[in-house]
């Protein structure tokens, strides 16, 4: 075939530009170590490449929640440790309680050490996260938990929320558990209620309702399940039955609203007998303040140290009260084994959520290095192959510039002279 | 003879001359693009004859020719435009790929931070820091998608002005093919210019460069000019003649180039026909790749800024108030605007306003459309997508504003002056990723609450368990706007209260008031809870719908009239009459499937529920109330009180201490809850020393006696609120009413005390032949007869009868239906009819005196319905309706939110749904935004990450495929250039050789002169 001369000239050119464009992409590989480097290179593996990567970032993710999660878990686990062993101490003072040679004095000084505990009990109750959220409030985490509303009475102020976190595509676990499972919802030993002052009640400042105790477990359990609500009447209302204005109130059962005892007139601390139940209401209530005794059948482990030491304090020698005085550190015992019982299970379960995060983790960790060596075989040169291509690219560049500065000076008229 | 060796040898040297030269012309434009190599023809000059022969005069240069194949010309011409096209293709693909898939300006990681940081914040949701970074990230995320599509617009605006730079291009080569043709045709009449092969060879030159821009086919004419064509025949260059091309701005969308070329006056647009070449490649590259990334990198940011927004439309911030917007509104008033283009051509004045609002992001895809108007007022329209298929065609109405929605999207005429030939261009998604933006929200905005926690009452005995309550939206999808649960801002709408009255039933209360829980619209009550399992408590959408039995005879109190006095032990007869019940669904294509069944006269709630239940798709259960008060004067006749056959006022001193005397509503209350039959039958009695509430929760019919002195021993029942529309008439002959000509009744309504009597005279006109005609009217000549409407309604039964009724129900009601006074024409006798509640709703029984008598009575339920979604329930029951009346309609209770309770519950426990007010530590919104990057949003195919990756991949793919295309077509080009450089290329060696041929030629040739001077020297030295 005729060959012309601008065709010599131009596909040898040609064909160097193309070897030294070769080259560079060669040379581009190895300095950046991937041999993808536009996914029109490979679109198919490109795409594969932008999966893995992000299910790498994924995992690692979930790796730093497992990790956050786990630190939440055994800051949990060491505060009902905490409470456990307070629990086992105040037992070991409801036994020395119970000794029938104790008089009011060695009784007070029992109290005295019980209400520490019960002090302590509240604190580790309402203890903080290292973000400053309450552990134990289910959803209202700045919203402290365990409030004494008055006369060591106290309330749940938190939520049954339960935060989850997902710690990988299908496994999510609970970060935190509510006071109300935990130390509230403790089966009793006995039917019992608890008492409390109706949000609606608008005495400023507000009068509370002591923690109240069962003093005829006998007329309590024919008396159960109602609830009772105490209403604050008229002063007036006294005058009806000749007496003089004066506060008072009526109790009355809930559920059917009947009248159990009609204005009983008020005074502040002193105690409400009724059906076996006793309470005090101190301060000055107003006309339509409401104060709910609500049965139930499970006592929050506040309240049972409370009552403990109300017994302490309060019950004297008689028959009846030493009676009542047996069957409460006997109640008080079964109680605060339950509450133990109660915090036991929680920590057993966040010990099942501590296994689970660790096995999760290591699965993670597994999948993580598999998912990074296919990501490897795929997107990363091999570096043997590639410098030996490059070599002999090279050696092929080389070549071709030598042969055509060869070819180019090949030309008759050289020879004209 | 001398003569002719002069003249031959000066021949020889002519042509030699002329093959020097033109060797030497070969040689000196070995490198000049487009030549091609010229070659002398050299013939033998004539010969002529002589004695001895002919005897040849010489030779003779008859023609420089150029060495070319048109065919390989072609080829050249043509690989050219396939190759240019590819290779322009090819680098901006490139471009484009390397700009959507790169690590620093690609969308991925960017995602994934964003997901990151949000995973953070959920594990901490009260953490500021944790969320402003998920607002940084959120920032980033727009900006990147601003930045992608700013890039990408510039691109599509650079190609624009490449456009029109190679528009002018084209146009100068034009008019360079022009003038060579007219050089040529005037050289070819000329034989004094030079010989046209350079004009040719330039002129091909310019053949082959305009080929590169654009695809042209090439005529020759006889007289030497060559045409030029675009692809379908569109003349560029016809002789002289040019056709001038330009780029402007596009018809249909002002901001895509189209080309167009000048066709006599107009400008005609050919952009459809301009392929190959620079200028194919570069519309390919828009039109198919660039414009759909650009749309669907839209798509993509406007779902995530709608998913987002929704998300946290339902939650609550830091601060306890339901989340505002993160991104900008997809729908603010300017982006709807932009996303249509209206085309130049539609008829001025230009005052149509469209806006597009997208309404649907499930069903979005990244098409665009287009939407022609056709026809006179009204004009229909077409909408059609980008392959042609018509997804929409209508009718305008003329009344603005017009909503046409398809696809996700929502096409609001809005004004002005739209007509047949009307042309629009909707583009729903191309500015998507320009306009998204962050609204400018703190970060204790970000919502990361849901606004429902469920509590647990202290007192429940059973184990029953609550779950969390699973959101399912707080806003309405079809309006946007909140759902009325989550309309008022820190609290729920109302906040509920689960009581289960026992075991296996609850109901659900609104929780408004904690003292003083009432009844839901529509009550959700007395609902069937199966323990053990998981049970649905509220319904999870809006299928459900929920009704309690409204009829007159549901639920009340009985007449005066129908207390029966009777030996003791006789049970009265319930109110209910027979009723016939049609439960139907529409079955989708247009049949529906009807399911009937009987009630019959007489059934309890309980037996009726039971019967309902055997039908499909709805769930029935039943209760009944009462209250009532006993007076006993405490002497003469013993008073007695039995319910269900129980005497309630047995002594039963042993259980419920002494009796008292006189009765006390406490004795009874306790007697009630002491007896086991009756808390068989789910009978359950609340005294307050006043008034003694019993119920049954499973609806069995409550039959009281009362025994005792007449008058002074009594006992007081209400049930609750009486139903309306009591006074009913029928009139059995319709016909008569409708008799044609002027006809007259007579209505006498005995309202008030005392029941005076008010008739009016009602008149009746004309006959109808359509009876709801007929009703029109005679409601119409009532309402003018008393006055004012709403006094008495006028209907027609299903058996054809037409009733009036009246809504007063006091017992002196009367209704009566008469012919005019003194005559009957139309045979209506004195139709009566009675109301019959006692008035207020309390019905006093006295005791029926001496003589071991009682009086009796019964009390029936009413029934709570669920109905299955789609399914409806109807009452054929005739006048004022039985359990059910013709008006019972049931009503959805979607809340917004799920709830779901397993376990097993003891009677007496609750559970309560309330507002989650400083709910700091819930995260569980935050949970949904990170469910969002597995949810397929995005046009309910694919998660965000996925559509990325998909646009990226199908840049790459087809960046992959037109490199390979490309790259062959170079070698195809290569080819053609290579042969035809083989056929016309110089060839420096041939010229060298071919110099000393003709060089020695010529000295040959000079030699033959110089022997012949020679000869004639010789010749002259003879005569010397």
């Amino acid at each position: 075939m005729r060959i012309s001369s601008i065709q010599t000239f131009t596909s040898g050119v040609t064909k160097i530009v193309d070897l030294t464009s070769q080259v560079g992409k060669t040379q581009s590989q190895i300095s950046s170590g991937t041999r993808i480097l536009q996914p029109s290179d490979d679109p198919v593996n490109a795409a594969k490449v932008l999966d893995l990567k992000q299910e790498l970032e994924s995992r690692a993710q979930y790796v730093k929640d497992i990790n956050l999660l786990e630190n939440r878990a055994k800051l949990e686990e060491a505060t009902l440790k905490s409470v456990n062993e307070s629990l086992i101490r105040v037992r070991e003072l409801t036994t020395q309680a119970g000794n029938g040679a104790l008089n009011l004095s060695d009784r007070q000084a029992i109290s005295a050490e019980v209400k520490q505990r019960l002090a302590e009990l509240k604190d580790l109750m309402n203890t903080k996260d290292t973000s400053g959220e309450y552990l134990f409030s289910g959803y209202k985490g700045k919203t402290e938990p365990f409030v004494d509303t008055g006369n060591n009475n106290f309330t749940f102020a938190g939520d049954e929320g339960q935060r989850r976190i997902k710690i990988s595509n299908t496994v999510s676990l609970a970060a935190s558990d509510s006071g109300k499972g935990l130390f509230i919802d403790v089966p009793s030993a006995q039917k019992t209620f608890r008492t409390l002052a109706s949000d609606t009640n608008t005495a400023v400042p507000p009068a509370n309702v002591s923690v109240g105790l069962v003093t005829d477990q006998a007329a309590y359990d024919e008396f159960y399940p109602e609830d009772i609500i105490i209403e604050f009447q008229q002063p007036s209302e006294m005058l009806a039955v000749g007496l003089p204005a004066t506060p008072n109130f009526n109790i009355v059962s809930k559920s059917d609203g009947r009248i159990l005892k009609e204005n009983q007139p008020f005074v502040s601390g002193r105690p409400i007998e009724i059906n076996g139940m006793q309470v005090q209401i101190e301060g000055s209530p107003n006309t339509g303040d409401t104060f709910l005794m609500e049965s139930s059948e499970t006592q929050g482990l506040l309240t049972t140290v409370s009552r403990l030491v109300a017994g302490l304090e309060r019950l004297g020698t008689s028959d009846v009260e030493s009676e009542a005085y047996t069957q409460l550190i006997s109640d008080t015992l079964t109680n605060l084994r339950s509450a133990e019982d109660n915090v036991l299970e929680t920590r057993a379960e966040i010990g099942a959520r501590l296994n689970t995060m660790e096995s999760t983790r290591n699965l993670h960790e597994n999948l993580t290095l598999v998912s990074k060596e296919l990501l490897s075989s795929i997107q990363d040169i091999d570096f043997a192959e590639a410098s030996s291509r490059l070599s002999f690219e090279s050696f092929v560049l080389q070549a071709a510039q030598q042969s055509y500065v060869k070819i180019a000076s090949l030309s008759l008229f050289n020879s004209l002279r | 003879m001398t003569n002719s060796l002069l003249s031959i040898g000066r021949t020889g040297l002519q042509t030699s001359q002329s093959q020097l030269n033109t060797t030497g012309n070969n040689i000196t434009n070995a490198t000049t693009p487009g030549y091609s190599r010229q070659r002398v023809d050299v013939v033998s000059a004539d010969s002529f004859q002589t004695a001895a022969g002919f005897i040849g005069t010489g030779s003779r240069a008859i023609d420089i020719e150029r060495v070319v194949n048109k065919f390989v010309t072609e080829q050249v011409r043509i690989s050219g435009s396939t190759f240019n096209q590819l290779d322009q293709y090819a680098t901006k693909l490139s471009n484009l790929d390397n700009l959507l898939a790169n690590q620093s300006s690609g969308l991925s990681t960017v995602l994934n931070n964003f997901y990151s940081a949000l995973s953070v914040a959920s594990d901490d949701p009260a953490s500021l820091p944790a969320r402003e970074s998920v607002l940084a990230q959120a920032r980033i995320l727009a900006e990147r998608f601003n930045t992608l599509d700013g890039t990408m617009d510039a691109i599509s605006k650079g190609i624009n002005d490449e456009l029109s730079a190679i528009t002018q291009q084209i146009n100068s080569l034009s008019s360079g093919i022009a003038e060579l043709n007219t050089r040529i045709v005037e050289s070819a009449v000329s034989t004094n210019v030079q010989s046209p092969n350079s004009l040719f060879d330039q002129r091909d030159e310019l053949m082959r460069q305009l080929s590169e821009l654009v695809n042209v086919s090439v005529v020759d004419e006889s007289n030497g000019s060559a045409n030029v064509f675009f692809g379908n025949g569109q003349s560029l260059v016809v002789g002289d003649t040019t056709y001038k091309v330009s780029a402007v701005q596009g018809e249909q969308d002002p901001s895509r180039f189209d080309i167009t070329i000048k066709d006599g006056a107009s400008n005609k647009i050919i952009t459809e026909d301009v392929t190959g070449g620079k200028a194919g490649g570069l519309l390919k590259y828009r039109d198919d790749v660039l414009d759909p990334a650009i749309a669907q990198l839209g798509q993509l940011a406007i779902t995530i800024a709608d998913s987002v927004n929704e998300v946290q439309k339902g939650g609550l911030d830091l601060k306890g108030h339901y989340g505002s917007e993160i991104f900008s509104d997809i729908n603010s008033r300017a982006s709807t605007l932009d996303r249509v283009a209206y085309s130049n051509s539609n008829e001025l004045p230009a005052d149509r306003v469209i806006s597009v609002e997208i309404t649907d992001t499930s069903q979005l895809t990244s098409d665009s459309y287009e939407m022609r108007l056709s026809g006179g007022a009204p004009s229909v329209f077409e909408i059609l997508d980008s392959n042609g298929t018509i997804v929409k065609t209508g009718g305008l109405d003329g009344v603005f504003p017009q909503e046409i929605e398809f696809n996700g999207v929502k096409v609001n005429l809005e004004s002005g002056n739209f007509s047949g030939g009307d042309r629009f261009l909707i583009k729903p998604t191309h500015n998507g990723a320009r306009d998204i933006g962050l609204t400018g929200v703190k970060a204790d905005t970000l919502a990361f609450a849901q606004p429902i926690v469920t509590a647990t009452s202290a007192g429940n005995t059973g184990n029953g368990t609550v779950s969390r309550g699973e959101l399912v939206s707080a806003i309405d999808p079809a309006t946007g706007q909140r759902l009325p649960t989550f309309k008022d801002e820190g609290k729920l709408s109302p906040p509920l209260i689960i009581k289960f009255t026992s075991a296996t039933t609850y109901d659900v209360l609104d929780n408004s008031d904690p003292s003083n829980p009432k009844s839901l619209v529509p009550p959700l009550e007395n609902l069937k809870f199966t323990p053990g399992v998981s049970n649905q408590i509220l319904p999870g959408n809006e299928g459900q719908t929920f009704m309690v039995s409204d009829g007159f005879n549901s639920g009340r109190v009985p007449s005066p009239s129908e207390v029966i006095t009777a030996p003791i032990g006789t049970v009265a007869n319930n109110a209910a009459v027979e009723e016939k019940i049609t439960i139907s669904k529409p079955l989708g294509n247009g049949t529906v499937d009807t399911q009937t069944l009987i009630i019959p006269a007489g059934y309890s709630a309980q037996e009726a529920a039971a019967l309902l239940n055997e039908a499909q798709g709805i769930s029935a259960t039943a209760a009944s109330y009462t209250e009532l008060k006993v007076n006993d004067d405490g002497a003469g006749e013993t008073f007695e009180l039995y319910l269900n056959g129980k005497q309630l006022t047995l002594d039963q001193s042993n259980l419920l201490g002494a009796l008292p005397s006189p009765m006390t509503n406490d004795y009874i209350a306790n007697a009630i809850n002491a007896d086991g039959n009756l808390q068989a039958q789910g009978i359950v009695a609340i005294s307050d020393g006043k008034t003694v509430k019993i119920t049954s929760n499973l609806g069995v019919d409550l039959e009281f006696q009362v025994q005792g002195d007449s008058a002074t021993d009594y006992v007081e029942f209400k049930g609750k609120d009486p139903a309306s529309a009591l006074g009913t008439v029928n009139i059995n002959n319709p016909v008569n009413l409708n008799a044609g000509g002027s006809n007259s009744f007579q209505l006498d309504l005995f309202d008030g005390p005392g029941g005076v009597s008010h008739p009016r005279t009602v008149e009746v006109e004309g006959s109808f032949s359509d009876p709801k005609l007929l009703i029109e009217h005679v409601q119409g000549q009532v309402d003018a007869a008393f006055g004012e409407s709403g006094k008495i309604t006028v209907a027609q039964n299903e058996d054809g009868t037409i009733r009036f009724d009246t809504n007063d129900f006091g017992i002196e009601t009367k209704l009566r239906v008469t012919g005019p006074l003194g005559s009957d024409p139309l045979g209506l006798g004195a139709a009566v009819a009675q109301g019959t509640l006692p008035a207020g709703g309390i019905l006093r029984v006295d005791g029926a005196g001496a003589g071991g008598n009682v009086k009796a009575l019964t009390i029936n339920g009413d029934i709570s319905v669920t109905l299955e979604a789609d399914y409806e329930l109807e009452s054929a029951a005739s006048s004022q309706g039985n359990y059910f009346s013709h008006n019972s309609s049931a009503s959805s209770a979607f809340m917004g939110y799920g709830l779901s309770i397993s376990g097993n519950p003891d009677k007496g426990d609750a559970f309560m749904v309330n507002f989650n007010s400083d709910g700091t530590s819930d995260n569980r919104n935050a949970q949904a935004f990170l469910n969002l990057s597995t949810e397929q949003t995005v046009g309910g195919k694919a998660n965000f990450q996925k559509a990325y990756s998909q646009i990226v991949e199908a840049v790459a793919t087809e960046t992959f495929e037109v490199k390979s295309s490309r790259d062959a077509s170079k070698v195809v080009l290569d080819q053609a250039i290579t042969q035809r450089n083989s056929i016309s290329g110089v060839n420096l060696d041939e010229e060298a050789a071919n110099l000393i041929r003709f060089e020695q030629i010529y000295s040959a040739s000079s030699q033959v002169i110089n022997i012949s001077r020679q000869l004639f020297d010789t010749i002259l030295g003879v005569f010397r």
